[in-house]
């Protein structure tokens, strides 16, 4: 559960995730939770993830601001539950949330000839003017959080500035203001490995549509990716033995033994040769590419990133513990 | 998906040079013989050198268990199965090993010479039996060095890096630019030995990484695993 009280620097920048594959139609209710749960916690919130309708910005405020349940909102308990994440109200019946809520519209970010830099400007000029409508050095909100998606970017393919911007967004938190990125299924399945990597590192926390969350560290994705190449590799060592006219089965205790055999000769090869140590290559994902397809080709390695993407989303949404091997 | 070390090797591609570290000296020869194999039936010549056992175990064992126990029989056209004979020879050079462990004149010199011979000599002779032929894809071939050096003692390991570097890696290169290689060695215990935990054979091994266009491993329990550098 989120810290309620300061941002920790963990939870300055986090990422959320959303199947729409499993559900029919994208809902953006979630987002709309996780923004009244840091109102309800004394946040100031952007909330830049639905685009302006007819209604313009205060029907999107409303959505948020309005439980189903009106006896909620009328409620002025502070309980940091997630399922009661009740919102203050002024007796004249505006609650006081609103004031700390600003609604931008997330097209607003796009721009044709923008660079991450100018994405990044983007966010830190919101964050400025938030910080003044919310009364930040007053204290009269802990801290701003901002609650945005990629899709103007990634809708164009624009992958590569986007996550350029998340990358560099990162410097901008001091502890006050932080923000979390929601990002579909299908975006994940376009990034290429090495962009899934980043866009995993750049957030190190993971914030579930319950409001749980998850820590991603580069011990946890070298794990599934070593995991992926072992799986691979069993498989590939399986079915050579029963090619094998000589029956060269591995007996079941020399399997376990060695199970990590195929990920240690990868990875110790790629030390000695190339100097270049295992978590490395994750936190430079780029190279690890390069390097292995230099090492098992351009078809094997293309086969084997998309099962450890397979096994990444897997892992996110925790639909299966089954790993993907060929 | 990745390929076993058997397929790898059939198309390891000409000129370039892998180093092969074997546990399990049984499963090394699988993959010795599946890299010959398939140069042969592209038509190229494949060399077997060794200082380690009869050049005629290797080749009887070889034939038997690539082309079954009578290589004529398992051909309909038999001039093709005397064909791919005529593409296989061995030679022992397990004196120039017993001359290594005395250090009794620059063996690594001789054992350019010798491979350079053998296999010029040899492509001669075939390109002479087959002169109505106008392609010239018998100027490339798969040769197999097999424990050449001993590396036993220190001095042994460093003669046998400065034979890799200096002569295998260069001269044998430049001699022969169309043959592709695989020069194979024993060692205990692989993955110990990558991870740096041997005083005398992890430094060794390095040094031999770096300067190979790729290695397989071929470890005790029939699992292994190959890469290219290049």
């Amino acid at each position: 559960m989120l810290a309620n009280n300061s941002l920790s620097q963990e939870d300055l920048h986090l990422v959320s995730f959303y199947d729409n594959e499993k559900n029919n139609q994208i809902s953006v209710e979630p987002l709309r939770e996780m923004a009244r749960y840091y109102l309800s916690q004394g946040y100031g919130v952007i909330y830049g993830v639905e685009e302006f309708g007819t209604g313009g910005k205060n029907s999107i405020a409303k959505k948020i601001i309005e439980t189903k349940d009106k006896l909620d909102i009328l409620s002025t308990s502070s309980s940091t539950s997630p399922s009661t994440h009740n919102v203050n109200l002024q007796q004249s019946g505006k609650p006081k949330a609103m004031d700390k809520l600003m609604i931008i519209d997330p097209n607003s970010m796009y721009k044709e000839n923008y660079k991450s830099s100018d994405i990044i400007s983007y966010w830190l000029s919101q964050y400025s003017k938030a910080s003044q409508d919310f009364g930040l050095e007053n204290n009269n909100v802990k801290g701003i959080m901002g609650i945005n998606i990629p899709d103007p970017y990634f809708e164009k393919k624009e992958f590569e500035k986007f996550l350029e911007f998340e990358e560099g967004i990162d410097r901008a938190f001091d502890g006050k203001i932080g923000l979390i990125c929601w990002y579909k299924k299908k975006w994940l399945e376009e990034l290429t490995l090495p962009q899934f990597v980043r866009m995993m590192i750049s957030h190190r926390t993971v914030i579930n549509n319950d409001l749980s969350i998850v820590k991603w560290d580069v011990g946890k994705i070298l794990d599934i990716i070593t995991k992926t190449i072992d799986s691979a590799a069993e498989t590939q060592n399986n079915s050579s033995s029963n090619n094998n006219n000589n029956n060269k089965e591995l007996k079941k205790d020399d399997k376990d033994e060695d199970n990590q055999t195929y990920s240690n000769l990868i990875f110790e090869t790629i030390r000695n040769r190339y100097h270049l140590d295992r978590n490395s290559l994750v936190t430079n994902p780029e190279q690890f590419e390069d390097t292995f397809t230099k090492m098992l080709g351009k078809d094997s390695y293309e086969e084997l990133s998309n099962n450890i993407k397979y096994n990444l989303v897997n892992e996110i949404f925790g639909y299966s513990n089954k790993l993907a091997t060929s | 998906m990745l390929k076993s070390p058997v397929e790898f090797v059939k198309d390891i591609k000409q000129g370039r040079h892998f180093v092969l570290f074997y546990e399990n000296a049984e499963y090394s020869r699988s993959i010795c013989f599946a890299f010959l194999k398939s140069g042969m039936e592209n038509q190229e010549h494949s060399f077997y050198i060794t200082a380690k056992e009869d050049k005629d175990f290797f080749k009887n064992e070889f034939i038997e268990k690539m082309y079954g126990p009578n290589v004529i029989y398992q051909y309909n056209d038999t001039s093709n199965a005397r064909f791919k004979e005529d593409l296989f020879h061995g030679q022992n050079i397990s004196d120039l090993a017993s001359r290594q462990v005395n250090r009794v004149g620059n063996i690594n010199s001789e054992i350019v010479d010798i491979v350079k011979d053998i296999i010029q000599e040899k492509q001669g002779d075939l390109v002479n039996k087959n002169n109505n032929s106008s392609d010239n894809s018998s100027s490339s071939s798969r040769l197999i060095l097999r424990c050449i050096h001993k590396i036993e003692t220190q001095n042994q390991i460093q003669d046998n890096i400065t034979w890799e570097r200096n002569y295998r890696n260069i001269k044998l290169r430049q001699d022969l630019p169309n043959t592709s290689l695989i020069c194979t060695y024993p060692v205990d215990k692989i993955i110990e030995v990558l991870e740096g935990k041997s005083k005398a054979y992890s430094p060794w091994m390095t040094d031999l990484l770096e300067i190979y266009d790729g290695v397989i491993y071929a470890r005790n329990n029939w699992t292994g695993a190959a890469f290219n550098f290049v």
